[in-house]
C-alpha cells in the first residue's frame, strides 16, 4: 500500500496575507483546524488548493452567536496524499453576514455556498448563482432554519413569491424538463435540459425536494447515541456508511479508540454493502439502456447478500449495528462458515455477469464515448468515488483516509482513464470483485475481543471530520461537539452532492438519448416517475410523454 | 458478429442456469433469518416503567403518562424504525424485537402497546415516587445489601422527604461524620 506523504504540519499552513493570514488553531489526530479572516479567505483557499494540493470537500455554516457572537463558515479540504483533513474556518460578524465566494476558484463549491446562504444566511459575495438551493419554493426569504434561534417545530408562513425560477434556455434552444421525478431512477430531481434538436446545449437543475432537515434534528432534538439510527436512514442503499462515518466522526472528536473487532465488523458490513450496491447499479445501468435480462440477473445475484446481512445484523438494510465506540452486536458464532460459501457463489456468478458485460459489443458501443467527464472537469467539480476514478482521479477514502480496519487490509484502488460511462462501469465491476476479496481478508483476520468501547462524557466544541468510501464515493461527516449530550453542528456531505454538480459538464454537447444513462452512471441517490413534460418554448404547447413512450425513445438508440 | 452472438449466448446461459428463483410468498411463509429486528414486544411482567426506553427512542414513539394512581407506558409502533435502542436501554430486559415483520393492518390498535402500573405515593407528602414494581425492586435489591445498608425504611419516601428524614436522624448523621 502507498506510503502517505509527509504530514502537513501547522507551520506549512503559514502564509503571509494582508489581514492576518492563516492562524493554526487545533490539531487532533488527522484533522488540522485553522482560522482565516474573511478578507483573506480567497487567497488562503488558493494556497490550500495549489500549494498543499487540497481537495475541496464542502462548506458548512454554524451559528456560533451564543458561543462567540459570530457565524462560523468552515471550508473542509481533504489532503489526500498526507491522509489529513483541513478545516479552514472564518468567523463572520452577524452585522455584515457575507463572505467572499470561492466558487470562482473551485466550481465544485457552488452548491455548498448556496446551501450556507439558505441555512445560515451568510451570503457568498461574487457567487455566480445566488438562487435558493435547499429550501422549498414557498419558504420566506429571511428565515434561515439552521440558525440556533429557529425552533425545530416552527412552521413559517408560506411565501410563494420566492419560487425558484428555472433559468430560461438561450434564445434558439428549447427547454426539455426531466422531472421533477427522474424517469428511470424514480426519485425526485428536476433537470431542465436546453436542446437544439437532439443535442443538449446546457441545463439548469433544481433538486432537494426530499430535504427533511436531519442536521437540524441532530443538533436540537436527538442525542449523540440516537443519531446513528437517523444517519443510517439518510440513504436506503448505503446507509451503513453514513452511520459509520457519523460514529467515527464523534469518536475522533471525543478521542475514543474502538476495539479492533468492532473495526473489522464495520469493514465487513461496509464491503457487503458495496457488493450489493454495485450489483444493484449494474442491474439499473442495464435497465436504463434497455438490457432488462441482465438487470434481473444482477439483482438475483445480489439477493443472497441481503439475506446474509439479515442474518448478521437482523435486517437486510439499515443494519442498526453502529454505536459510538463500536458495534452493538457480535458476529454469530457460525459466521465464517455461513458467509464464505455465499460470497464464493456471488463471486462465481458476478464473474459470469462481468464476462457477459465486458464482451457485449452492443453494450460497449452504447456506453463508450457517452457521458464524458474530463479529468479536469472531474477535479474542478470535486467529484468522488467511481465517477472520479472513471475520469482518472486516483482517490479512494479507504486508502487516503483509512478508517475502520482498512489500514490493515490489502486492496486495489481501481482507476480507469476513459472518462466515459464505460470507464465508470469498469471501475464498479473491478470494485465489486475486489470487495469480495476484502470480505475474505476481513473474515480471515477477524480479531477476537470486545466489540464496544466505554464512552465517557464528550467534551464540547471539538471538531471531528471523517470520511468513509461509500459505493457512490466518499461520504463526509463533520461534527462540532456541543453541550447537552448532542452535537452543536452535524454536517453530512453525501457523494452525490458533488457528483450531481458535474452533470452540466457531462451533458453539454451530448445527445438527448444519452441523458438518462449519463445521470444514471453517477449512481445518484435521489425518488418516482409518472410522466415528462416537453414544452415547446416558441408555441408554449405542452406535450406529455408517458413513461413508456419516453423509455421507447431512450431505448431506440440502444438498438 | 460472431463475438456478439457468443456474448448473447453467454447471457442466455446465465438465465437458464438460474432457473426460477422467486418464491410463492405470501402463500408460502418466509421466516426471517437469525436474530431479526422485527416488531418490539414488551414483557409487562418484567417492565417497571422506568422510562429508559422512552429516553432512548430516536423516533419518540414511547410515552409515559401518570393519571391518578395509574402510570401508562405506551408504544405507538406505527412510527417504529426497529433500531433496537429501546431493547438496549432496558435494564430489565423487558423489551425484545420479535421476528414479526408483516405488520400491515386495518386496525391501528394492533400497532400499539399499553401497559399500566400502579403508582406509589410518598408516605409523608403524598407525591408520586414511582410505580409499585419500582419500589418493590428497590426493596429486593436492598435486602441483598450488607447489613447497615439494607434499611428499607426510607424507600417509600420522596427525595425531599428522604432528605428531611435523614437530617433528623442523629444515628445516620453520626455515620456520615465517621
Amino acid at each position: 500500500m502507498a506510503v502517505p506523504a509527509k504530514t502537513i504540519q501547522p507551520a506549512d499552513l503559514k502564509i503571509n496575507l494582508k489581514n492576518g493570514g492563516l492562524r493554526f488553531e487545533d490539531f487532533r489526530q488527522d484533522t488540522l483546524v485553522a482560522s482565516v479572516s474573511k478578507e483573506d479567505l480567497v487567497e488562503a483557499v488558493r494556497h490550500v488548493r495549489d500549494d498543499l494540493d487540497g481537495r475541496f470537500i464542502t462548506s458548512t455554516g454554524t451559528d456560533m452567536r451564543t458561543v462567540n457572537g459570530n457565524y462560523r463558515i468552515s471550508q473542509l479540504f481533504a489532503l489526500d496524499a498526507q491522509r489529513q483533513f483541513l478545516v479552514l474556518y472564518s468567523d463572520i460578524d452577524p452585522q455584515s453576514p457575507d463572505i467572499p465566494a470561492i466558487t470562482g476558484l473551485i466550481p465544485g463549491a457552488a452548491w455548498a455556498e448556496r446551501e450556507v446562504r439558505d441555512m445560515i444566511g451568510v451570503t457568498p459575495t461574487g457567487h455566480p448563482d445566488l438562487r435558493r438551493l435547499i429550501l422549498p419554493d414557498d419558504w420566506p426569504a429571511d428565515v434561515h432554519p439552521l440558525r440556533r434561534d429557529f425552533p425545530i417545530d416552527e412552521r413559517p408562513p408560506a411565501a410563494p413569491e420566492n419560487k425558484v425560477r428555472i433559468n430560461l434556455p438561450p434564445k434558439d434552444a428549447s427547454l426539455f424538463p426531466i422531472g421533477p421525478f427522474f424517469p428511470t431512477l424514480e426519485e425526485p430531481t428536476f433537470i431542465n435540459l436546453y436542446v437544439h434538436g437532439e443535442q443538449i446545449v446546457g441545463m439548469d437543475y433544481r433538486g432537494f425536494y426530499n430535504h427533511r432537515g436531519v442536521e437540524k434534528l441532530g443538533d436540537s432534538e436527538l442525542t449523540y447515541h440516537q443519531i446513528p439510527a437517523l444517519a443510517e436512514r439518510i440513504c436506503g442503499i448505503c446507509g451503513f456508511v453514513h452511520s459509520s462515518s457519523y460514529c467515527q466522526t464523534v469518536e475522533k472528536a471525543a478521542g475514543i479508540t474502538i476495539p479492533r473487532r468492532a473495526a473489522y465488523i464495520r469493514t465487513l458490513l461496509l464491503e457487503l454493502e458495496r457488493i450489493h450496491s454495485h450489483l444493484l447499479w449494474i442491474g439499473l445501468a442495464c435497465h436504463f439502456i434497455g438490457f432488462d435480462t441482465l438487470f434481473m440477473q444482477a439483482w438475483r445475484i445480489r439477493e443472497p447478500v441481503m439475506w446474509l446481512t439479515e442474518y448478521i445484523t437482523g435486517n437486510r438494510k439499515t443494519y442498526g449495528m453502529n454505536r459510538i465506540g463500536g458495534v452493538s452486536r457480535d458476529l454469530p458464532f457460525d459466521a465464517f462458515e455461513r458467509i464464505t460459501p455465499v460470497i464464493d457463489k456471488i463471486e462465481a456468478q458476478s464473474a459470469q455477469v462481468v464476462d457477459a458485460i465486458v464482451e457485449d459489443a452492443s453494450l460497449r458501443a452504447r456506453l463508450e464515448g457517452a457521458g464524458i467527464l474530463s479529468t479536469e472537469a472531474a477535479r474542478s467539480y470535486c467529484v468522488v468515488g467511481p465517477t472520479a476514478r472513471g475520469s482518472g482521479l486516483d482517490i479512494d477514502a479507504r486508502r487516503d483516509h483509512p478508517s475502520a480496519a482498512y489500514d490493515e487490509l490489502e486492496f486495489e484502488v481501481c482507476v480507469e482513464t476513459g472518462c466515459d460511462i464505460w470507464a465508470r462501469t469498469l471501475v464498479r465491476i473491478r470494485e465489486l470483485l475486489d470487495a469480495i476479496q476484502i470480505v475474505r481478508q476481513v473474515l480471515k483476520k477477524m480479531p477476537s475481543g470486545p466489540i464496544v468501547a466505554e464512552v465517557d462524557e464528550i467534551t464540547p466544541y471539538q471538531v471531528g471530520v471523517s470520511g468513509v468510501e461509500a459505493p457512490r464515493g466518499e461520504v463526509i461527516h463533520y461534527i462540532l461537539t456541543g453541550p447537552d449530550n448532542r452535537p452543536y453542528r452535524w454536517r453530512v456531505r453525501a457523494p452525490s452532492y458533488n457528483n450531481l454538480q458535474s452533470i452540466p459538464a457531462m451533458l453539454t454537447g451530448a445527445n438527448l438519448a444519452d441523458a438518462p444513462i449519463s445521470v444514471g452512471s453517477l449512481d445518484p441517490c435521489f425518488s418516482c416517475t409518472e410522466r415528462i413534460q416537453v414544452v415547446d418554448r416558441d408555441s408554449g404547447n405542452v406535450r406529455i410523454y408517458r413513461q413508456a413512450e419516453l423509455l421507447e425513445k431512450f431505448l431506440a438508440k440502444g438498438r | 458478429m460472431l463475438k456478439h452472438t457468443i456474448s448473447e449466448l453467454k447471457e442466455a446461459l446465465i438465465c437458464l442456469e438460474a432457473g426460477q428463483v422467486t418464491l410463492p410468498y405470501p402463500f408460502q411463509p418466509h421466516p426471517p433469518e437469525g436474530e431479526f429486528r422485527g416488531k418490539p414486544v414488551l414483557n409487562s411482567r418484567k417492565c417497571m416503567s422506568c422510562g429508559a426506553c422512552a429516553n432512548a427512542c430516536p423516533a419518540r414513539l414511547i410515552s409515559i403518562q401518570d393519571n391518578g394512581s395509574i402510570r401508562t407506558l405506551s408504544f405507538n409502533l406505527r412510527r417504529c424504525t426497529f433500531c433496537g435502542l429501546c431493547r438496549d436501554a432496558c435494564p430489565q430486559e423487558a423489551i425484545t424485537l420479535s421476528s414479526q415483520f408483516e405488520l400491515s393492518t386495518v386496525t391501528p390498535e394492533d400497532l400499539s402497546i399499553h401497559a399500566e402500573f400502579g403508582l406509589v405515593n410518598c408516605r409523608e407528602c403524598g407525591k408520586v415516587i414511582g410505580t409499585q414494581r419500582q419500589v418493590a425492586l428497590v426493596k429486593d435489591k436492598l435486602q441483598t445489601c450488607e447489613p447497615g445498608f439494607d434499611d428499607t425504611g426510607y424507600v417509600d419516601l420522596c427525595n425531599s422527604c428522604k432528605r428531611r428524614a435523614f437530617i433528623h436522624n442523629p444515628a445516620l448523621l453520626m455515620e456520615v461524620k465517621a
